[in-house]
């Protein structure tokens, strides 16, 4: 086990998050069995108000949890220098690889779990009558157990870790024709094509979507989130595949991670933040057009929220297309049209 | 958008009517991170100047152990070790601890072999002169004890007890003081006869391995010729030193302690409940229109600025009181191990992820218990609070 | 149409507990728009209770409440709140304003929430403080006013959203009967602009006037005509 005030902090954070969602449950569930608008019973009118307080206090925990996929970013990160042969968090992650993988797709999934809670909340405050309480109620039952995975996953890798066994560092892991890994088949994408397929895909996604304004209707919306979703995964291929090498400036290197670092100024915040923003903006109208038919009274409300979400989805995915391929385009002025894969002159 | 900044005018416009108490809310939180943040500067900046002493220490160093204790060893073992492949400077080391019965305090004795003197030692980050028969260079601290000035003498006893008159021809500048400050450099034909060591023996031997991916190799050679020696390798040094300064040393008492002060400071302040007052102003509040949430985010908006102040005075006042003052009281506390220790200033090393560690760990914790009491302000129904 | 409709209204405190106390019982109650309705009777009879529900400040434990042909009886507490914002302007007995603000202070904060622009914020505030002759005390700390001063800045504070009804808690309490004359007038001025106002008090002075349009008397949480 290695201890420094990440780790200690991101575990602190994490244990009190699952403390509060504790609460929550308790309260979540009570709700669900009691509740009933149309009581005049003091109970409900407590019910009522306890559900508020802890509304707040879960999302707010929740919002910690978004943010701590960036702190168990930089808690690897920090981590490096004690674990020999690793220079980058992949490195770190490899030593104990189940457990760290599990944890890292787990925060990336509880980015969307959560968020999609949260979005809940702020349409349940807004509606009269408390139409959609029964469901976020549910949904926070729901929510317990994968709070708990998330906290054991990481308590798991973390102690695990040994400053004395060598891992292997991200050249090798997603070395392109290598290695047998799921990141070294995506390392070995054609570099062209991928990013050609990218720019295209986005391209085609975003004018369909904003010429027919898929927002504004329902069979929109759920296009829209399923172009989303796809586009979340070619995109991170397409970091893996060709951003990553333009921005290190090396042919050979896909790593992820290292782009997230100080040597590179962080640019990878700039590539993973829209492109996160513009999946989950994007996907949850899809979610949410499931509720439409079964809470009319919500209707209004929900429809207001899927419009605004796909349009600022719709500019997230922008800003990332732009972030993805500036460093190509800043490449090609450096050396004047000389492509990086191929020593001549761009396609 | 504008509701919150009015909110915030607000929530700051409530502070200030209350002066008193939030003033002392804000020195205790201060207070308490200046604890904090005093003994982190202090084994932060001491720290540092390890590692920093430590990039000139020899690679590997061969050492001749029997029964566990160390013994010198043979010179001649340095020829075996210069053929190891990787290896590029190999040198044998007299050097030692002399007990000086005079001021009660240790000095370290360094002999320094012909060729090298006159060129910077990059250990000492100084310059060790040419050094004839008897003659050395001294330490601050050395100088202090023994009231001494340059061209001046100074007895040493051997291990017989027979004296050695030295003369002082140099003293260690203030900026290398903290390897310096009790330091005794002389020839090591001088440091011999001191010791009692003869020509065939030295104390330790230090090896230069230029590829660092090597060192691991070189040091099973080592332990391949000389199967008792001991291997003491630099690396291990680091991660060790780290390990110690590190969550070991105190890093975790010290936060947990600044928590429980800090949740103390919450306890008296807020787990007690609203005032009459405040009580009476959120229900004013809630009459005229004001959400549940409304009163929270001002509540809030309140603990962030109270923590938020008195984090970033604790801070300034902390970093004022080490670097600029050189924290008198503290400094004897921490290093008052010797009976020399030096007054040099301590280098800033502000570690940023501790302190914002730190900053979560009591601005976050001061906000949440802060939210309790206030909705439970809130969810009485205005009337009743009227009516008290 | 009816302004304000209550339909066997009843409040109980602590219905569970050791207090439990019955402030309201079997309340009925119209009223009609623009009308000044009084409502008579001792302190302790449920006079400041009604009020408070009608206000929607709280909830009733029994019957139906409908404001401006809103139903409201079981909203929760973040909708009552928003409606009472736009809809109900209240002046309570003790005036409830904030002390150690000053009085354009006390007239803003009732818009905060709402997030208007500074300038349309400072303007109602200020339209009203003169309507009320109380500009040239706008940076005075309310708690320096005297009570007819307190009295027209409550007053002001309660008109700022322009509401349709208008709740009065015993509004000549801390008055002298030339400062209450004033405060009457202001109530039939505020009656020609087409507001409804229900009045608790019990100063004959309002009840003997011609004022009111109807007076009810309530007596033990029960409500009586005449």
């Amino acid at each position: 086990m290695i201890w420094n005030s990440w780790v200690l902090s991101l575990i602190i954070g994490q244990i009190g998050i699952v403390l509060i969602n504790a609460v929550a449950f308790v309260s979540a569930l009570k709700i669900i069995r009691r509740w009933d608008t149309s009581s005049y019973d003091p109970g409900q009118i407590d019910l009522e108000r306890r559900s508020e307080l802890v509304a707040i206090i879960v999302s707010w925990s929740l919002v910690s949890g978004i943010l701590s996929l960036i702190v168990f970013e930089r808690t690897n990160d920090s981590l490096v220098p004690f674990i020999p042969g690793a220079m980058c968090p992949i490195g770190v992650l490899g030593q104990n690889e189940f457990w760290g993988y599990a944890a890292l797709y787990t925060k990336i999934a509880g980015v969307f779990v959560y968020g999609l809670w949260i979005v809940l909340n702020r349409i349940d405050a807004d509606v009269e009558g408390f139409p959609l309480t029964r469901l976020k109620n549910a949904y926070t039952l729901a929510l317990f157990p994968f709070l708990l995975l998330d906290v054991s996953f990481q308590v798991a890798y973390f102690s695990k870790l040994d400053p004395n066994v060598i891992t292997s560092c991200c050249g090798v892991v997603f070395e392109p024709g290598g290695g047998q890994s799921y990141a070294s088949s995506v390392a070995s994408l054609p570099p062209e094509s991928t990013r050609w397929l990218v720019g295209i895909y986005f391209a085609v996604f975003l004018a369909l979507s904003r010429a027919i304004s898929f927002e504004k209707m329902v069979w929109g919306r759920t296009l829209h989130a399923l172009f989303s979703a796809a586009g979340f995964f070619l995109g991170m291929a397409g970091v893996i595949a060709f951003a990553s090498p333009y921005i290190h400036q090396m042919p050979a290197l896909h790593c992820p991670f290292c782009i997230l670092q100080s040597e590179y100024h962080h640019y990878g915040y700039g590539i993973y933040i829209p492109l996160f923003l513009a999946s989950l903006l994007g996907i949850f109208p899809g979610v949410l057009n499931l509720l439409l038919k079964h809470y009319p009274s919500a209707k209004e409300r929900i429809e207001r929220s899927q419009i605004g979400m796909i349009r600022l989805s719709r500019i997230a995915w922008l800003a990332f297309l732009v972030m993805i391929f500036l460093p190509m385009v800043f490449y090609l002025v450096q050396t004047g049209g000389i492509d990086l894969f191929f020593g001549q002159g761009f396609m | 958008m504008r509701a919150f900044f009015y909110q915030f005018d607000y929530a700051i416009r409530a502070l200030l009517r209350r002066k008193m108490k939030n003033a002392s809310i804000v020195v205790i939180f201060a207070l308490v991170v200046m604890i904090f943040a005093c003994i982190h500067f202090i084994s932060g900046s001491l720290y540092k100047e390890s590692l920093t002493g430590l990039e000139h220490q020899p690679d590997i160093i061969v050492q001749n152990l029997k029964s566990g204790r160390q013994l010198p060893l043979p010179v001649s073992w340095a020829r075996d070790l210069q053929g190891i492949v990787g290896v590029s400077e190999v040198i044998p080391r007299v050097w030692g601890y002399y007990f000086d019965r005079y001021t009660g305090a240790n000095y370290t004795i360094m002999g320094v072999p012909p060729e090298k003197m006159d060129e910077e030692h990059s250990s000492l980050g100084d310059v060790v002169p040419s050094l004839g028969s008897r003659e050395i260079a001294a330490g601050e601290g050395i100088m202090e004890a023994r009231g001494m000035k340059i061209g001046g003498r100074i007895q040493l006893e051997r291990p017989d007890g027979s004296p050695m008159t030295f003369t002082t021809v140099k003293s260690f500048h203030s900026g290398v003081a903290l390897w310096t400050y009790d330091l005794i450099a002389m020839s090591s034909a001088d440091a011999r006869e001191l010791f009692g060591l003869s020509e065939a023996e030295a104390w330790d031997i230090a090896i230069s391995v230029p590829n660092p991916v090597e060192v691991a190799n070189v040091s099973q050679k080592v332990l391949n010729l000389f199967p008792g020696a001991r291997v003491v390798v630099k690396d291990q040094l680091v991660s060790s030193y780290g390990t110690m300064f590190g969550f070991r040393s105190g890093f975790l008492t010290t936060i947990s302690i600044s928590c429980l002060l800090a949740f103390f400071i919450l306890a008296y302040d807020r787990a007690a409940g609203l005032s009459r007052e405040e009580q009476m102003e959120i229900a004013i509040l809630k009459a005229l229109g004001w959400e549940t949430r409304d009163v929270i985010r001002v509540n809030m908006l309140q603990s962030v600025v109270l923590s938020l102040t008195g984090f970033l005075l604790g801070f300034v006042a902390a970093y004022g009181y080490v670097y600029l003052l050189g924290a008198p009281g503290l400094m004897l506390a921490l290093t008052g191990w010797s009976a020399i220790y030096p007054s040099y200033p301590l280098v800033p090393a502000v570690n940023v992820t501790e302190v914002v560690a730190l900053l979560f760990l009591t601005v976050i914790p001061y906000i949440v218990v802060g939210i309790v009491p206030v909705w439970r302000s809130c969810i009485i129904d205005p009337e009743v609070v009227f009516r008290k | 149409m009816s302004v304000v409709s209550l339909e066997s209204v009843g409040k109980v405190f602590n219905p569970d507990g050791e207090n439990r106390y019955q402030a309201l019982s079997d309340v009925c109650l119209e009223i009609e728009k623009g009308s000044i309705e009084v409502i008579a009777g001792p302190s302790g009879s449920g006079k400041t209770t009604l009020l408070s529900i009608i206000g929607l400040m709280s909830r009733p434990t029994a019957g139906r409440v409908k404001i401006l042909g809103k139903e409201t009886t079981l909203m929760s507490e973040r909708f009552r709140t928003l409606f009472r914002r736009s809809n109900i302007g209240v002046l309570f007995q003790e005036f409830n304003l904030i002390p150690d603000l000053t009085v354009l202070e006390n007239m803003n904060i009732v818009q905060y929430p709402a997030g208007p622009s500074l300038s349309r914020m400072q303007a109602r505030s200020s339209e009203l403080l003169e309507r009320f002759r109380m500009l040239d005390k706008a940076r005075s700390p309310a708690a320096t006013l005297s009570g007819g001063e307190k009295q027209r800045l409550a007053l002001a504070r309660a008109l700022i959203a322009d509401p349709d009804l208008m709740l009065v808690d015993e509004p000549t309490a801390h008055l002298d009967s030339r400062l209450s004359e004033e405060v009457i007038a202001i109530f039939r001025e505020l009656k020609s602009e087409g507001k409804t106002l229900l009045i608790c008090s019990h100063d004959p002075l309002i009840i003997k006037s011609d004022l009111p349009d109807r007076v009810l008397t309530m007596k033990d949480g029960r409500l009586t005509c005449g």
